[in-house]
């Protein structure tokens, strides 16, 4: 399988695209953004097809209009608790720019998205640096923000009671992601995208309520997904994208009913017996 | 004795109406006073001006911190009115402590942070729950570790925004009267939001009376007297002095509406 | 390399996932391993016209590859499986078509460390100079093919000297062999400038070639951008049809739309003839007969008018 360049490199992207997007996805999960993977991937494509009605380079507009929506979602949404509303709000608009686009552009513009739709099977060698380089820079924002952003994630109420800056973190989150999502379309394509960033995230909260132990799982269960993904697709040849997200499916389905299944044999949590003295 | 916190003539406007008028008062070191009033009367406004979440339109506060403390933040403990907690990603009571511990850029719990978790942890009588997913836990479980959250960073003052406004009678007792104890180990001041007259009476040193652009702040016997109340609300009110405790009453109950004493 | 040793090993452990999965379909390509061997040259093409040719020329000193060789997958929406990547990065010679149509084989060739050792034909810019932007249709082109057969000569030639007339001998066959295509182009060209309305910009070329005008590009290009045509490019085309302005519409019987079949059912209730096209070839035809059944009907078309 290894003599081939394209597996290596299949593999070695793949593998950087899995850390990267498992471990995003926990926070994903937790500021209720599942949705917004899939809303970037649409409005990456509008932004493309700005981009080449003016004669821009594809990737530019893409960035442009996921950077834009991430800000917008952001600034909308720091204080809505349903985040679907402002989301679907941005979405909308931007679909309908992107359908103005393409057909205002003249040529085969819809041919040219294909450019911007990775594959992960061919993938180049600069395109496995470039992945490295992106999934190290966003990890490291992430390892300096882990404390900001896991309070905020998990205890907005709380973390803007303790004065965190809420409203920058929900939009330098929206930012980080919107470009890892943006640059990763291009290499692997979308369905790998949103597949890594919601699936492992959500298994790993199943198994475990220690989000240190969710970040390790998670990123775990996105390696698992993508090498078994991608070792199943060079034997069988039906596309890496189905092997990944079945992989995933399964790990999540196990994870839940491993999860449902602890619950019934566990007793429920102790009743109180602590003591306080009411007496003064 | 020394003061903790001064507030000194503070008006908060929002959208145009008058939440907060012209306030004063001042808090000692290791005092709790109890803030009562009906819904709507500026008593989680003022928690947010005090937090410094809000700015006053008109006046100052002045946190006194003890010369150990570097920033104000650190030295106050806020446990906010309600909580979103999902279930479905509920996590672990040790972490959602830590999370209570002064910012760094450091992801991982140096010994010194993790000794004040679990510090935190077993001052609420929480060490048994810290590897329990919160979605598992009681109200009155719940609430001790919203307390213990704000307790890690090891406040001066502590601000408690309706502990016990979801538990029942027994544990909204057992939340403050733990409150009391940490207070007078640590002799942290607390400022406590409350609709529990009982608890007030039975727990704070004074008593801040909030409604709508009228308050006082005195000691429970003070407050809690027919001239007082009547002024405050408006209406005729007295107050029932029984052995342990005090109840604000309307004194013609047939005429008054419900208020929420 | 280190790091692919692991791989391997937690590749191994996940192959047992496979029962969990199930299996996938069977490997389609033929056994290419025996052919390495064997010397012969590896030719893919993205689009299986376009490997027809290569066969053509190459014979039994080449095996091709074809990676899109059905009709029912969408060639915009087409995901590379590791089977195409194989066979990509085993190539010698690839040809796909280019401008835009088929970029995923770009990145299959940039994905093979021998990317710069193999020949590439890409047919819209090496063989027939359009650029970026143009129709991609260009097997459409009735002169497409036979300039295809000439430079898959050449390019086979150079690698293998030794075949290099056979190579040129048969491709000279495989233009003679497409010469009834010719015959009937130059039957069926009008005279003056004949209006038709498409549903897809996917017969342009052939029309440019019968002299015919293409009268509504933008309800084609918003249906083939998947996009929904304005209501005024819609009001032209059932002006074209009741006006009797087209002498026929033709219809990319590959991408059905609701628009298009409404746009069908009144051309029919209106006598103007529907003349079926495929985007891509239909399993059964080779490149002739494909063309040659549209042009039949074209024929018909046409006489149906002259009625």
């Amino acid at each position: 399988m290894f003599q081939y360049d394209f597996m290596q490199h299949a593999f070695l992207a793949g593998t950087a695209v899995a850390i990267m997007c498992g471990i995003i996805g926990v926070y994903v999960i937790a500021r209720g953004l599942a949705f917004i993977t899939h809303t970037f991937s649409h409005v990456g494509f509008a932004g493309a097809a700005f981009a080449v009605f003016m004669s821009w380079n594809p990737l530019a507009g893409m960035l442009l209009f996921t950077t834009t929506a991430a800000v917008s979602i952001g600034g909308l949404g720091a204080k809505v608790f349903r985040k679907d509303i402002p989301i679907s709000v941005v979405l909308s608009i931007v679909l309908g720019l992107g359908l103005l686009f393409l057909s205002l552009t003249k040529g085969q513009s819809n041919a040219m998205m294909a450019l911007l739709f990775g594959s992960i099977v061919g993938i180049d060698a600069s395109q496995v640096y470039e992945m490295f380089g992106l999934a190290v820079g966003i990890l490291v924002v992430l390892i300096l923000g882990y404390r900001m952003l896991t309070f905020d994630s998990f205890d907005p109420v709380g973390a803007e009671s303790a004065g965190l800056p809420t409203r920058f973190i929900s939009i330098a989150f929206l930012l980080l992601l919107s470009i890892s999502v943006a640059e990763a379309l291009q290499i692997v394509g979308a369905l790998l995208v949103f597949t890594l960033m919601t699936t492992p995230a959500a298994a790993a909260f199943s198994l475990t309520k220690s989000v240190s132990r969710m970040l390790l799982f998670s990123a775990v269960f996105a390696v698992i997904g993508v090498w078994s993904g991608l070792t199943l697709s060079f034997y069988t040849n039906a596309p890496v994208s189905f092997y990944i997200a079945a992989v995933e499916a399964v790990l999540y389905f196990a994870c839940r009913g491993w999860q449902v299944w602890r619950e019934k044999m566990l007793p429920s949590v102790k009743p109180e017996h602590v003591s306080v003295s009411t007496e003064m | 004795m020394e003061s903790a916190l001064s507030v000194e003539h503070v008006s908060v406007s929002l959208g145009g109406e008058w939440i907060l008028h012209d306030i004063s008062f001042e808090v000692r070191r290791g005092e709790m006073v109890s803030i009562i009033g009906p819904n709507g009367a500026g008593k989680s406004t003022l928690m947010k001006v005090l937090l410094g979440v809000l700015q006053p339109s008109r006046g100052r506060i002045t946190v006194h911190l003890p010369p150990a403390a570097k920033n104000r933040s650190r030295s106050i403990g806020y446990v906010p009115q309600s909580r979103q907690m999902d279930v479905d990603t509920s996590l672990r009571a040790w972490d959602f402590v830590s999370f209570g511990l002064p910012h760094t850029l450091r992801p991982w719990l140096n010994r010194k942070e993790r000794s004040r978790v679990r510090e935190a942890l077993e001052l609420t009588r929480c060490e048994e729950l810290a590897n329990q997913a919160i979605s598992r836990l009681s109200g009155g479980q719940r609430q001790r570790l919203y307390l213990a959250q704000a307790l890690v960073r090891n406040p001066d003052l502590l601000l408690l925004d309706e502990p016990t406004s979801n538990l029942d009678p027994g544990g909204q007792e057992m939340v403050v009267e733990l409150v009391n104890q940490i207070r007078q180990e640590r002799g942290t001041t607390v400022l406590l939001v409350t609709h529990d007259m009982h608890i007030a009476a039975k727990y704070s040193d004074r008593i801040l009376y909030l409604t709508r652009g009228r308050y006082a702040i005195g000691r429970v016997e003070d407050i809690v007297r027919p001239d007082v109340l009547t002024t405050l609300y408006g209406a005729p009110m007295t107050g029932i002095h029984e052995e342990t405790h005090t109840t604000a009453v309307p004194s013609r109950t047939s005429s008054m509406p419900y208020l929420e004493v | 390399m280190n790091m692919i040793n692991g791989f391997v090993r937690y590749g191994v452990m996940s192959l047992s996932l496979m029962f969990l999965v199930g299996c996938g379909s069977p490997a389609t390509q033929d056994n290419k391993s025996a052919d390495t061997a064997s010397g012969k040259i590896q030719v893919v093409a993205a689009e299986d016209f376009w490997g027809e040719v290569a066969q053509a020329v190459g014979g039994q000193d080449v095996t091709v590859t074809s990676i899109l060789n059905n009709p029912t997958v969408d060639p915009h929406e087409y995901e590379p499986t590791p089977d195409a990547s194989k066979a990509v990065s085993d190539a010698k010679l690839v040809i796909y078509t280019g401008i835009g149509y088929d970029e995923w084989m770009s990145k299959l060739i940039q994905a093979s460390a021998s990317a710069n050792q193999k020949t590439v034909i890409r047919v819209g810019t090496d063989v027939l100079h359009k650029q970026i932007g143009d129709n991609p249709h260009v097997w459409y082109i009735p002169s497409a093919l036979p300039s295809l057969a000439n430079d898959i000569a050449d390019q086979l030639s150079k690698m293998d000297p030794a075949h290099a007339k056979e190579y040129h001998q048969r491709a000279t066959a495989y233009i003679q062999k497409l010469q009834p295509l010719n015959r009937m182009i130059s039957h069926l060209k009008q005279t003056s400038s004949v209006n038709i309305d498409v549903s897809e910009p996917v017969f342009d070329y052939m029309a440019t070639a019968l002299h015919m005008n293409v009268c509504d590009s933008g309800l084609a290009k918003a249906v083939e951008d998947g996009n929904d045509p304005s209501p005024s490019e819609l009001a032209d085309v059932q002006n074209d049809i009741k006006t009797k302005k087209i002498k026929f519409f033709v219809e990319n019987i590959q991408n059905e739309t609701p628009t298009v079949a409404n746009i069908v059912k009144l051309a029919r209730s209106n006598n103007i003839p529907v003349v079926q096209v495929t985007e891509t070839k239909p399993t059964g035809k080779d490149y002739l007969t494909w063309m040659m059944d549209q042009l039949q009907q074209v024929q018909k078309a046409l006489n149906n008018n002259a009625q």
